[in-house]
């Protein structure tokens, strides 16, 4: 499936590139010499609210940002364009797609990718110029904060059953179960990497753990998959800790998930630390996390969860 | 077509229209039924189908065919489900579930017994629990669903629907109709009472009205019905009071149609033609009565012919009677009876016939007697002129002036009688025209006033401001009775007085001229006698010379030339004499007459001129012998009758013949006749010298060629002027 969506980013690039060869460059100016683009898929509505962060944080100062939108008609031309003005100083890329939208077109523009997963973001080829600056501000929660977080929601819970995709990038943090008993949780780690031994692999874990910690993982997790996952959930009164609001919605008993709009911020404050000089560009974790509760579903299976300390508290009734 | 045929032909015809509508509304609504039936298990179908293939979804995904099966039972025990057949694409699998009884192999996809519903399963397109991801495009589909649902409950269904749609609309249909029934029934009920009214209407019961139960439109029918009898009732009214006329005429009155065959008439018909109705009724007209064809529409006379064959005279009239739209609908004779009014015409015409006889008889002998009577005068005052030219003693010139005076009166009585006779018999023609009342009165002023002037008599005249003005009149008759006026006025006027003569002018265009004088006036009684002939009054006693016709033939002039003449009178005072005569203007070219005198006569030779006598009276012969040798010129022949004068006038040419009238042998005429057809005495002028001064004789002489015409008693100057004119050659014309 990854291999697919290169191949036809692949070719996308290509017309992006003969586009940006022959688009009349626009007149420059003093104006455009702090130009930030930031590229984003409105229609996804975690996006829009990263973006308003992003938007807000990077404020009225001299950083001029342009936001092109790349399910409207003629975004390959303006992204080409963009990137060839010499006023261009940095990418914003916002989701997956804008970030291989702007890799595709190898520009030598730095680029700074955001709400994605470290699993999904793009392998830049080596043979990529050695000037290229990429970093990401990610999904993908720290271990520490995660752990953290599910602690305080739910103390009385100790044995902490993980799903863990060992194919994906970050789910084979060694440092999970270290952080885990560190934390107080005796970890339960069953490693799956299909969808039809999602079920198998999460009632394997019902006699020996009280609640399973699902990572975000599009190979896994699905429509699908997650509805007989959440009745064999509530079947075997095991709770799922999910990692997104919908996910709780679904039936998960909590969730713990990023911040989308401080995602953005967060993404601003760097690239505005970058474009000042005053630190270079680095990959980033979400700095404010997203407790919620599904309160009908910790009802069903009789759990206690404690109001959540610093983290702000979703809960879903 | 009688009440029942229309209340079933109302009742049929709903029943077709109502029959179809409700066929066609009934099917409409079964097939309606029928499509939403359908429509409800198709949607059924699909909510299945949909949710058994997202039930699906995890076990193809997985690859659970226990799962599957276990989706599939479940999906089949819905009702109407005949069979569930999941495939997964992936694991090659299949289930296949269904009903007992039921066989699935060899089914087809769709059939009239079931309905098969297939779903692709579709991996998931978004990852809803990952929220931040794009939405990914479509995949190919892990296998597929597929339900069969029996269509048995809903034909079941439709079939019970449509036995209670049918017995519905047939239940309404006999409701309905038996309303619609009900209600023509109590429609028609009070047309059938107004059927019954007609047909007393139709029977001549035109008093009665038809009960006017309800204002609807049956109601207003009946009243527009009764509106009509009415109208028709005094219409009826007026045809009976019109035959009733009609029969009470007098006249005969017969209608006939076009045809010319009778149609109806009236009893003064029947009385009259002596037919009974039904013989005269349906009979042609012509012949047995006239023939309408032939007639002007205007009164005409007629014969009619009775039944017994007698003929009586009608004043007839047809008329076509003519219907509005143009074309003759027949005639209308009207016959007066004017068997009586022939016979007083018969009388009146023999009646007519005696008085113009009579009438003739008098003009003879009036003209005789005038003859007769001219005759001897002739002879007397042409002698006593002859003796009044002689040197005679005084005595003797006394006597021949008292013969002259007398013959002359004499002769103005025979003058004024004939003239009077000839106009009122209207023999004697006036020539009207626009005269001068000034000219008029001034020709009699002027012949009146050696009169007056001896007597001492002041005539005035009080027209000089009149000068323009005319009266239609013949200038010689009104100076004749202007004449006559002024000679009465200075005759029975008082030595000294005075005539006065004046006119004005009158309403109605007329001019009134006045003549008055100062004499001893007129008493009332007597007025009325001054214009009978021969009625003086006291001008006998008064020794005032006159003939007692004067008056009365003024007033014959007057009323001859369409005016009229009266009196006034004061006695003491004197008398206004008027006459009025119609105002004209004046014309616009008056001929005046030559003033240059005559020229004298020319020498005459002896014996240069000779003149034929032609006259039977020994006397008159003698009388003109005796005048003519008073001139030398002219040479006398005569001869004593027509024949001898003819021939003498062959033989000796002479310059002029003088041809009395009544003449033996051969009449004047006759002789004038001849002698004009004779081209050897065409030439010769002819001087009739007659005693017969009937009226027209002197025009119609003058016609057959007479040179002119002169009356007896010979006034022996104006013979001599007359016989000095033609032989010169200067009268062109005639002169009296």
């Amino acid at each position: 499936m990854r291999e697919g969506k290169q191949r036809r980013w692949a070719r996308q690039a290509l017309g992006l590139v003969l586009l940006a060869a022959f688009s009349p460059a626009r007149p420059g100016g003093a104006r455009e010499a702090g130009e930030v683009i930031v590229v984003f898929a409105s229609e996804v509505p975690a996006y829009q609210e990263a973006l308003e962060g992003l938007r807000q944080s990077l404020g009225p100062g001299t950083v001029q940002p342009r936001f092109l939108d790349l399910t409207v008609a003629g975004f390959a031309g303006e992204l080409a364009a963009a990137l060839g003005r010499p006023a261009t100083r940095l990418v914003i890329a916002i989701g997956t797609d804008a970030q291989l939208a702007v890799f595709s077109l190898r520009t030598e523009v730095p680029v700074l990718s955001t709400m994605i997963l470290r699993s999904d973001a793009v392998r830049l080829p080596a043979r990529e110029p050695p000037s290229q600056r990429v970093a990401a501000v990610y999904l993908d929660l720290p271990v520490t904060g995660l752990l953290t977080e599910i602690k305080k929601l739910l103390p009385g819970k100790t044995r902490l059953g993980v799903i863990r995709n060992p194919s994906q990038t970050g789910q084979a943090d060694p440092a999970l179960e270290a952080r885990a008993r560190q934390l107080g949780f005796t970890p339960v780690v069953v490693d799956c990497s299909r969808p039809e031994d999602l079920a198998k692999a999460f009632l394997s874990l019902k006699p020996r753990a009280d609640l399973v910690l699902l990572f975000p993982d599009s190979a896994l997790y699905n429509n699908a998959t997650v509805k007989p996952l959440i009745l064999a959930s509530l079947e075997s009164r095991l709770p799922i800790i999910g990692f997104s609001s919908n996910f709780v919605r679904a039936g998960a008993a909590a969730g713990v998930y990023p911040d989308f709009r401080d995602v953005g911020s967060q993404a601003a404050d760097l690239a505005l630390r970058y474009l000042s000089g005053r630190a270079p560009l680095s990959d980033e974790t979400p700095r404010k996390l997203v407790v919620a509760v599904n309160q009908r579903i910790t009802r069903v299976l009789g759990l206690q969860h404690a109001p959540s300390g610093s983290t702000d508290l979703v809960v879903f009734r | 077509m009688n009440k029942q045929s229309l209340l079933t032909r109302v009742l049929a015809s709903n029943l077709l229209l109502m029959g179809a509508l409700v066929v066609l509304l009934t099917g409409g609504f079964l097939w309606l039924q029928l499509r939403a039936s359908q429509r409800q298990l198709e949607l059924r179908a699909e909510v299945l189908v949909s949710f058994v293939a997202a039930q699906s979804e995890y076990a193809i995904l997985v690859g659970s065919e226990t799962e599957l099966e276990r989706i599939g039972r479940q999906a089949l025990s819905v009702e109407d489900v005949l069979f569930v057949v999941l495939s997964d694409t992936a694991h090659q699998s299949v289930v296949r579930l269904h009903r007992p009884g039921f066989r699935l192999e060899g089914a087809p996809a769709g059939s009239a017994d079931f309905l098969s519903v297939e779903r692709p399963v579709l991996a998931p397109r978004e990852s809803a629990v990952m929220e931040w991801e794009p939405k990914k495009p479509p995949t190919a589909p892990l296998g597929s669903v597929r339900l069969g649902f029996s269509m048995e409950k809903q034909r079941t269904l439709f079939r019970q629907t449509v036995g209670y749609a049918v017995a519905v609309v047939a239940a309404s249909l006999i409701l309905i109709l038996a309303c619609q029934s009900f209600q023509l029934r109590r429609l028609l009920q009070p047309l059938q009472g107004l059927m019954d009214f007609v047909r007393q209407v139709g029977e001549g019961r035109l008093h009665r009205k038809a009960p006017v139960a309800r204002l609807d439109e049956v109601g207003q029918l009946t009243v527009a019905f009764n509106e009509m009898v009415d109208k028709l009732g005094s219409t009826t009214v007026s045809k009976n009071y019109f035959n009733n006329i009609i029969r009470s005429i007098g006249e005969s009155l017969i209608v006939v149609d076009p045809d010319g065959t009778i149609r109806t008439a009236n009893q003064a018909t029947f009385a009259m033609l002596g037919y009974e109705e039904q013989e005269l009724v349906g009979q042609p007209v012509s012949p047995t009565l006239v023939d309408p064809y032939s007639l002007e529409p205007t009164a005409i006379e007629r014969v009619y012919r009775r039944k017994d064959g007698q003929s009586i005279p009608v004043l007839f009239s047809a008329s076509a009677l003519s219907p509005d739209d143009g074309a003759a609908a027949g005639f209308v004779l009207l016959a007066h009876d004017i068997t009586e009014r022939k016979r007083a015409e018969e009388e009146l015409r023999l009646a007519k016939q005696e008085a113009e006889r009579a009438n003739r008889a008098k003009t003879e002998f009036l003209s005789r007697t005038s003859h007769e009577l001219r005759t001897p005068l002739n002879a007397i005052l042409g002698f006593g002129q002859l003796l009044e030219i002689a040197e005679l003693a005084p005595l003797d010139r006394e006597s021949v002036d008292q013969i002259l005076r007398a013959g002359r009166h004499l002769l103005r009585l025979i003058n004024d009688v004939l003239d009077i006779a000839g106009i009122e018999t209207g023999r004697r023609t006036l020539s009207p025209e626009p005269v001068s009342i000034v000219e008029a009165a001034e020709e009699a002023l002027g012949l009146v006033q050696p009169l007056a002037t001896g007597r001492g008599i002041h005539v005035f005249s009080g027209l000089a401001a009149d000068e323009n003005r005319y009266v239609y009149a013949d200038a010689q008759r009104l100076q004749q009775v202007l004449l006559n006026l002024l000679s009465n006025a200075v005759k029975f006027n008082r030595d000294h007085g005075a005539v006065i003569l004046t006119c004005e002018e009158r309403d109605g265009n007329l001019l009134r001229i006045r003549v008055t004088d100062t004499g001893p006036g007129i008493a009332a009684e007597d007025l009325h006698k001054l214009f009978v002939p021969f009625e003086r009054l006291q001008a006998e006693q008064a020794g005032i010379e006159g003939t007692g016709l004067g008056l009365a033939h003024s007033r014959s002039l007057v009323r001859a030339m369409g005016g009229s003449i009266g009196v006034e009178s004061v006695v003491g005072q004197g008398s206004t004499f008027w006459l009025e005569l119609a105002i004209v203007a004046a014309p616009l070219l008056r001929f005046e007459p030559g003033t240059a005198a005559a020229p004298p006569p020319a020498p005459r030779d002896p014996a240069a001129y000779t003149v034929l006598y032609i006259e039977d009276n020994p006397s008159n012969r003698q009388l003109l012998e005796r005048i003519l040798a008073l001139r030398p010129d002219i040479h006398l022949l005569t001869a004593t009758d027509g024949p001898a004068g003819l021939a003498l006038a062959r033989e000796s040419r002479p310059d002029l013949i003088l041809l009395d009238l009544h003449l033996p042998g051969m009449p004047g005429d006759a002789v004038l006749r001849e002698l004009r057809a004779d081209p050897a005495t065409a030439g010769i002028p002819v001087v009739v010298l007659t005693a017969d001064a009937s009226p027209g004789r002197e025009s119609r002489l003058l016609a057959l060629g007479a040179q002119s015409f002169l009356t007896k008693p010979v006034d022996i100057a104006q013979l001599l002027q007359v016989l000095d004119q033609v032989l010169l050659g200067e009268l062109a014309g005639h002169e009296k």
